[in-house]
């Protein structure tokens, strides 16, 4: 199967890259031709594929560690976290002069979020409670970005929470791509090499500790690899949701609910996903072209409602 | 209308609908709109106007910023307009209609002006605006200047150079603009309204840099303090146009609203022209 | 010889002390049954033995070393555990559920497994008779069935301690004989079985000594027939109990409320 998704991510990769209202840029066969190409397109499909990646990989890697097939970065609030981080760093002008600042805040800040999320998981407490806290840390984050938006001294900083908390990847530029591909990448082997652990937890944290896993330390490589993954994504998008939610359901059963084989389809799902997401939302006929997370939320919500209602409660309940 | 005859009629007070004596003007005037507090603060005789809006301090949008700052800032909010104990409020048609029925039921008259987006319009709004102030002479003044700058200025034969234009967000001025007038008086095509943009519409990076214009227009320090609306100015691909296209800042309160500080966008479009 | 010893073993959670000062040890080829009231330290012992905690006094060694030096890779190959009330968080295929069992050998559930792990997974199975539904999502599965699944997960280890704890609490008779047949078999193959059980019953037909847990001590350590003795018991769970002997086991019987 994994081969099979990679080829269509490429193929939706190369389409990202035919996609624009320019229609074909190398007709022009000069400098300018060769920008739109490698300075717009080239960033645009690339965080596409790797922004998609690294969301479907992170639900995959959080659903299979905190045993909930609803968690996602999205709707636990990771995401969000991970933007207000991004939001301080990049409207007090710190990412202006430093620009690793970006990135860097978002991955703090995600990783925050995972590590707090975390303390009511260990608290014993199931799906509902991290799903409330999730709406907590959602609605925390979006108040905290209007607060920093709010307080900058650009006209047009305030009308920007909703590209922070539903985000895009239009027209960033190649230096987007540098500071946020390597977190990433490092990020995605991080948790690629934790798949064995992840499988153990599905009997529970005790009987993964007697297996030999060492559940802290898992825990620790876990919510580095995903503050880094969905920090550097979110630093350069904003939020893009519902990407990790349906990428693993997608492909789950293929692997037979193994919750480390989810991981590699996942991440390409997940790739496959916001490349398509991003072309559609640039052949869409509107007015003004709709933000990539716009849209992500528009399909993943009732995808969500949809795993509710399918989700047994025994699988839930847990 | 031909322009003589526009003249003939302002000169004759019979345009701008009934013009008020200056005993019977209004002495405590509120505007609460950023265009129509540039067009009272220039025609308004000084203590006249007693509060305009908050965007008329910020001297990054507003022309007549230090005008402004002698002058209490409101928002439009019914309760800090009424403490101004106004004996006239300036709305724009399309001001939230609550306001100001809240604003007529507290017995403060009100006057409702269309909004400007040429620079006929922002002639006729200053005759307006002068008639309701009793301030004609003032208004008269400033309206035959701006014919006198717009014949100076304006670009002889038909356009032939492109231009395009960027604002926040990627928001272009196109067909029907006023920046669109700006630019076809300065002798420029206009990409946006070419590719069949409306006013405010929106102009891919992507277009601009395949309309490979002879002119980009934006505002250079709009990113100074950092917001996604306006981090394209620093877009490393609008540097493929170096060398073929020219460049232009054109602050942003040149262009905001239509009235006599167009001119001075004006002045640097056809300097970039020659 | 004794494989698995708590030597002076002191747990405190909190500010309570659940175990006081345990000595003792577990051979190979024996099936030890640790029986004690609700809140004596069945659970807090049997972790320790796993060795998912860390004493707050005393230690617990594996053929003399202390447990804690191990590597945790190690001491998973060698000592299997089964946790109270055990579940499966994704509706597993039951051979992959049965497979995790060899995480410590490191198989690797994302790829076929090698020979060995296949062949003991297939082993593992065959002792709780659970091939008949090992091809199926354990969720569609009985709780008694999963339950064996769970089981030969710990068999599949093929370690040579068991811990177990509560295997049979919450199964029907016939699960709960056929487990405890299964913890019999593997001590008889050569393995140390340490197994925490409520049924009095099952502990005298099935351990080969009993260990009687009350108030974070032991209370006796013995044969059946000696630990499981009235005048012992009753005092552990305050309860009066009978015997009745069938086919020459001695069957406690909770019988009245005071002892």
């Amino acid at each position: 199967m994994n081969r099979w998704l990679l080829v269509l991510v490429l193929a939706l990769y190369v389409v990202s890259l035919a996609v624009g209202p320019a229609l074909w840029p190398w007709r022009l066969g000069n400098e300018v031709g060769w920008a739109i190409v490698w300075e717009l397109r080239v960033p645009r499909a690339t965080l596409g594929l790797l922004i998609g990646g690294a969301l479907g990989l992170s639900g995959a890697v959080l659903q299979g560690w905190l045993r909930n097939p609803l968690a996602e970065p999205g709707v636990i609030g990771v995401s969000a976290c991970a933007s207000f981080a991004a939001v301080c760093a990049f409207y007090s002008g710190l990412a202006a002069a430093f620009t690793l600042a970006l990135p860097l805040a978002g991955i703090a800040g995600a990783a925050i979020a995972v590590a707090l999320l975390m303390t009511a998981v260990r608290a014993g407490t199931g799906t509902v409670s991290l799903l409330l806290m999730g709406v907590a840390i959602n609605a925390i984050a979006a108040a905290l970005i209007a607060l920093v938006l709010a307080s900058s001294p650009n006209p047009f900083a305030y009308q920007e929470i909703s590209l922070w908390l539903a985000g895009s990847i239009t027209d960033r530029d190649l230096r987007y791509l540098a500071i946020s591909t390597p977190f990433m990448v490092a990020g995605a082997l991080l948790v690629l090499g934790a798949g064995r652990g992840v499988d153990a937890l599905s009997l529970g944290d005790n009987a993964a500790r007697s297996l030999g896993v060492e559940t802290g330390r898992l825990g620790l490589r876990l919510t580095l690899g995903v503050g880094l993954m969905v920090g550097a994504a979110t630093s350069v998008a904003g939020v893009i949701g519902f990407v990790g939610l349906i990428a693993p359901h997608l492909v789950r059963a293929k692997v037979g609910y193994k919750p480390g084989a989810t991981m590699v389809p996942a991440m390409l799902v997940g790739a496959a996903l916001v490349l398509a997401a991003d072309i559609l939302v640039r052949l869409m006929p509107t007015a003004f072209e709709l933000q990539l997370g716009v849209f992500t939320s528009l399909v993943g919500a009732p995808f969500l409602v949809y795993v509710v209602r399918r989700a047994r409660s025994a699988w839930l309940a847990a | 209308m031909a322009l003589w005859l526009r003249c003939l009629l302002v000169a004759a007070g019979l345009l701008g609908g009934g013009s008020t004596s200056w005993a019977q003007a209004p002495q405590r005037v509120v505007t609460v709109n950023l265009c129509l507090d540039q067009a009272a603060l220039r025609v308004a005789a000084p203590g006249q106007l007693v509060g305009v809006s908050y965007l008329s301090h910020d001297p990054r949008i507003s022309m007549l910023a230090d005008k402004a700052r002698a002058i209490p800032a409101v928002r439009a909010k019914v309760e800090s307009i009424l403490e101004l104990r106004p004996d006239l409020v300036i709305f724009d048609r399309d001001a939230h209609a609550n306001i100001k029925r809240l604003v007529r039921k507290a017995g403060v008259p009100i006057l409702e002006v269309p909004w400007a987006s040429s620079l006929e319009d922002a002639e006729a709004l200053i005759t307006r605006i002068g008639a309701a102030l009793g301030r004609d002479a003032e208004a008269q003044a400033i309206v035959v200047d701006m014919w006198g700058q717009r014949r100076r200025l304006a670009h002889d034969g038909p356009p032939t150079a492109l231009a395009a234009t960027l604002q926040a967000n990627r928001g272009t001025a196109g067909k029907g603009s006023l920046m669109n007038e700006l630019l076809h008086l300065a002798g420029f095509r206009n990409l946006a309204a070419e590719l069949g943009i409306p006013a405010y519409g929106r102009l891919p990076l992507e277009s601009v840099l395949a309309g490979q214009p002879d002119l980009l227009v934006l505002d250079g320090n709009a990113n100074a303090h950092p917001a996604r609306a306006t981090e394209f100015v620093d877009h490393n691909a609008l540097l493929a146009l170096a060398g073929r296209t020219r460049l232009l800042s054109i602050p942003l309160k040149y262009s905001i609203c239509a009235g006599p500080e167009n001119f001075a966008a004006l002045k640097l479009l056809a300097e970039a022209r020659r | 010889m004794s494989r698995l010893a708590a030597r002076a073993l002191v747990c405190r959670r909190g500010p309570r002390t659940v175990l006081e000062s345990i000595d003792v040890s577990f051979a190979a080829d024996q099936v030890t049954a640790i029986i004690g009231p609700n809140g004596s330290g069945k659970t807090t012992l049997l972790r320790h033995l796993a060795g998912l905690d860390r004493a707050a006094g005393g230690d617990v060694a594996l053929d003399g070393a202390p447990l804690g030096q191990l590597a945790a890779g190690v001491r998973a190959r060698r000592i299997a555990y089964l946790p109270q009330g055990a579940s499966v968080y994704w509706p597993l295929l039951g051979r992959d559920l049965v497979a995790l069992g060899r995480l410590p050998h490191g198989a690797d559930l994302g790829r076929p497994l090698s020979a060995l792990d296949a062949d003991a997974v297939e082993r593992a199975l065959r002792r709780v008779d659970g091939l008949a539904f090992a091809d199926r999502t354990v969720d569609a599965l009985s709780q008694g069935e999963r339950a064996r699944l769970l089981l030969a997960r710990t068999l599949a280890t093929e370690a040579e301690i068991l811990v177990a704890d509560e295997p049979v609490a919450s199964l029907d008779p016939a699960y709960a004989l056929d487990t405890m047949s299964v913890l019999r078999a593997e001590a008889r193959c050569g393995a140390c079985v340490v197994v925490s059980l409520h049924d009095l019953g099952l502990a005298a037909r099935f351990a080969d000594r009993v260990i009687v847990l009350a108030g974070g001590r032991v209370a006796a350590d013995g044969p059946p027939d000696e630990a499981l003795r009235p005048a012992i018991i009753d005092a552990a769970y305050g309860v009066g109990f009978r015997t009745v002997v069938l086919e020459g086991v001695t069957q406690p019987v909770a019988w009245s409320r005071r002892p």
